[in-house]
């Protein structure tokens, strides 16, 4: 382009006119450059080369225009290639690629329950899953925060610490009061059986160890009468002796019958 | 066959470099390597080398010197000798190359015309008679540097016909040399702007060289 522009013949014919000879006699040109050179030694004399600062008119640095789309055309080449070693490296620790393939379904639900029995209660499941998958999921820490929330629920319910043990024996002792006080006579076993078979009679059983352990497990504590009444077995036999445990008020009643 | 002989014996003693190197092989060889003394001799210039800086003005003045023909006419000298004041003054603040330092110095150079067309533009236009006075001698040199095909006057006459920007984008590509983006530069202009300008320009020039019969 440049040289098409510069070598067509308008081109030539030009040049040779305009910055040839012309005007341009020895004497012109020496007169020029002595002018210049004069004004170049005093500049340089005075310290004017070396103190003068560089202007953005003043950098002609090929940087400017012509390389700098080399320079962004090398940048995108180097972004490109970071991009992809840095996504090699992740696929290579593993931690990504197990959750973009095939095996994300089993994680979301055994994670929790994985984590759950870990701590304390079921180590034979953990120890059943825990085989490829578990240091996985354990070495991944994305996904180990999440499942920690529905985790805690999951272990109150299935070893109640103190709370969950009170409140499970509150509902057992409140059960029995009320059968008791309705109908001593009239509905005796069959309530009580309705109320030993609710979902909280169970888990308070489970908790227990069995039927026979819950007043031992929930003794102690509000009612000492409460475990004599429950030796004979809360929901069969002990009707007409464990109403009269129900509440310390009746202790006085029940040490009369004892003694007639 | 005037012609031939000029233009051969121009190519080598202007100083005319191309750029970039498109066109034939000696003119591309020539430029890139005179460019890159260029580059060398400013490069020492800027540490204080005086014969390095007579030698940058040799290679440098003569297509300044078209370039302001071109636009101010016979003041050009004038100009020419205020424009390598201030470059002689100014070189410590240059960064760039051979091809850089064409571009730095048709910057200055520029500045020193137009600043130069406002103060003849401010004070009393001459004559026409004076101006045709003032014109002859530079002919007459013309005639006798042998310049058969285009005289000086005619060619500035050639210049004068076309439009300001194609005329300077012919000028500082042809006449000083620069390239594309560094005409741009110069003339703060887009370089595609400029490109088309100086193909426009070229081509009305060629055709009313042609209309003339040369």
């Amino acid at each position: 382009m440049p040289d098409e522009l510069r070598d067509s013949e308008p081109g030539e014919l030009l040049r040779a006119a305009l910055s040839g000879g012309p005007g341009a006699g020895d004497d012109a040109v020496t007169q020029g450059e002595k002018g210049a050179l004069a004004a170049f030694r005093a500049a340089r004399d005075a310290g004017l080369h070396a103190s003068l600062p560089t202007r953005d008119l003043d950098d002609w640095t090929p940087a400017d225009e012509r390389r700098r789309p080399r320079r962004s055309l090398k940048a995108v080449v180097a972004a490109l290639v970071a991009s992809v070693t840095l996504g090699g490296v992740a696929v290579a620790t593993g931690g990504l690629p197990e959750n973009f393939l095939g095996t994300p379904a089993p994680p979301p639900g055994e994670r929790p329950t994985r984590s759950v029995p870990a701590p304390a209660s079921e180590p034979t499941r953990t120890g059943e899953t825990g085989g490829g998958t578990g240091d996985a999921s354990r070495s991944a820490p994305p996904g180990t925060t999440a499942p920690l929330p529905p985790e805690k629920d999951l272990l109150e319910s299935p070893a109640p610490p103190g709370k969950s043990r009170e409140a499970l024996c509150r509902a057992f002792v409140n059960g029995e009061g009320k059968t008791e006080g309705k109908a001593e006579g009239k509905t005796e076993g069959k309530a009580e059986g309705k109320a030993s078979k609710s979902t909280a009679w169970e888990r308070l059983v489970a908790a227990a160890g069995g039927e026979e352990l819950v007043p031992a497990y929930c003794g102690g504590d509000s009612v000492p009468a409460r475990g004599l009444a429950a030796e004979p077995r809360p929901g069969e036999e002990g009707n007409g002796r464990s109403g009269s445990t129900g509440t310390s008020g009746k202790g006085a009643e029940r040490s009369r019958a004892d003694r007639s | 066959m005037g012609v031939r002989g000029v233009k051969r014996s121009v190519g080598e003693g202007t100083g005319h470099a191309p750029a970039t190197a498109h066109g034939p092989e000696q003119d591309a060889r020539f430029g890139a390597g005179r460019d890159a003394r260029l580059g060398a001799v400013v490069e020492r210039a800027r540490h204080g080398d005086e014969e390095a800086f007579a030698e940058a003005y040799r290679m440098v003045h003569p297509g300044l010197l078209g370039y302001l023909r071109g636009i101010v006419g016979e003041d050009a000298e004038d100009v020419a000798s205020d424009a390598w004041l201030e470059i002689a003054r100014d070189l410590g603040r240059f960064r760039g190359d051979g091809a850089g330092f064409r571009g730095w110095t048709a910057t200055i150079a520029r500045h020193r015309a137009l600043d130069h067309l406002r103060r003849v533009r401010a004070r009393p236009r001459p004559t026409r008679f004076e101006q045709d006075l003032l014109e002859l001698p530079a002919a007459g040199d013309a005639a006798g540097e042998a310049l058969d095909a285009l005289s000086t006057e005619r060619a500035l006459a050639l210049i004068a016909g076309l439009p300001q920007d194609q005329a300077e984008a012919v000028l500082l590509r042809v006449v000083v040399g620069l390239d594309g983006p560094s005409a741009a530069r110069v003339l703060g202009k887009r370089p595609g702007a400029v490109r088309s300008a100086a193909h426009r320009g070229l081509r009305r020039l060629a055709t009313q060289l042609k209309g003339r019969g040369r």
